[in-house]
């Protein structure tokens, strides 16, 4: 019912534009929140519940390589490789050169005793043949980076990750 | 989720810490609690941020901390007994012209205080003047006048 306006009452107020904000409003509340579930899943890099994805780096699938879908312009991220086999150990892990010049190495875990470059991959090797070996990086450019990545003998894997802004 | 954990963490203590400091620790903004003020913004920038500076860690701290508020105000206004836990209630501090001392001891007010919102926003000389004073949720007092 439309309000009648006291004749005194100097004020440009506009009834629909106000209900129809209202609606904007309401839906814009739906998508933040939508968004903050994606940031809990890990949809938007940082950390989340699906944010990280397993991929088997052998045949047999006894040594697996984890890392982060997503990642955020100059924030934390890592590779971890891990031997999750009962006597087998990492000694070489190869990764493509492009996908590490992307990337700032703020330090590898384990220190690898030699690192080669060839055919457009780092090779990384590690003296006392360590169960666990993580590259803690920082992405600096944004956008999408493919990497193939593999361990000395066996197939190679392709990772794909997005870096927001 | 860390930029969310973080911005959840950071409103909800800083709502807890400045529910318990009073209404009135900062509602006459003096130059010190003004400094105060931009020493605790800067050391809970420093909390939420962490060591990642890219946009998209801002704009989700943003929309976390907007999202609480936003369902915070809904809840408060679904269930009163929220609004009077986080936000206080209203305090009668001066009734026809006599200050409650009781009261305005504990809200650490003085009779100046009323005097001086008496004066801004009503022009008025003395407390008897005045019908009743209130401590407001915000921190501010509001005037009655006598009529």
């Amino acid at each position: 019912m439309p309000r009648e306006k006291a004749k005194t009452l100097e004020l440009e107020d506009d009834l629909s534009y106000e209900r129809r904000q209202w609606r904007i409003e309401r839906f814009s509340w739906v998508i933040m929140l939508m968004i903050i579930i994606g940031a809990v899943c890990g949809l938007f890099g940082g950390a989340g519940l699906f944010l990280y994805n397993k991929a088997p780096l052998t045949t047999t699938g006894d040594t697996e390589m984890e890392y982060p879908r997503f990642g955020r312009f100059m924030s934390a991220l890592s590779l971890t490789f891990r031997a999750t086999g009962t006597d087998n150990t990492i000694s070489t892990i190869s990764i493509e050169e492009h996908y590490l010049n992307t990337m700032q190495i703020d330090n590898i875990t384990p220190s690898p005793e030699k690192v080669e470059a060839q055919n457009g991959m780092l090779i990384y090797s590690f003296h006392g043949s360590p169960r666990q070996v993580s590259f803690n990086l920082k992405a600096n450019s944004i956008g999408m980076h493919d990497a193939t990545i593999s361990l000395t003998g066996q197939e190679a894997v392709q990772i794909h990750q997005f870096i927001y802004p | 989720m860390d930029a969310v954990l973080r911005a959840t963490a950071i409103y909800f203590f800083l709502l807890l810490i400045f529910r318990l400091s009073g209404k009135r620790t900062f509602a006459d903004v003096t130059p010190f609690d003004f400094v105060l003020l931009l020493i605790i913004a800067e050391t809970t920038q420093q909390g939420l941020l962490g060591e990642d500076f890219s946009v998209t860690n801002s704009f989700l701290l943003i929309i976390t901390l907007i999202c609480i508020d936003i369902g915070l105000s809904l809840l408060k206004n679904r269930y009163p007994r929220l609004d009077k836990i986080s936000e206080g209630v209203p305090l009668v501090i001066l009734e026809e012209g006599k200050p409650h001392h009781d009261r305005l001891k504990k809200a650490r007010i003085d009779e100046d205080d009323i005097r001086a919102a008496a004066r801004e926003s009503h022009g008025l000389e003395r407390l008897d003047q005045i019908k009743y004073a209130i401590l407001e949720k915000s921190g501010g007092i509001s005037i009655i006048p006598k009529k």
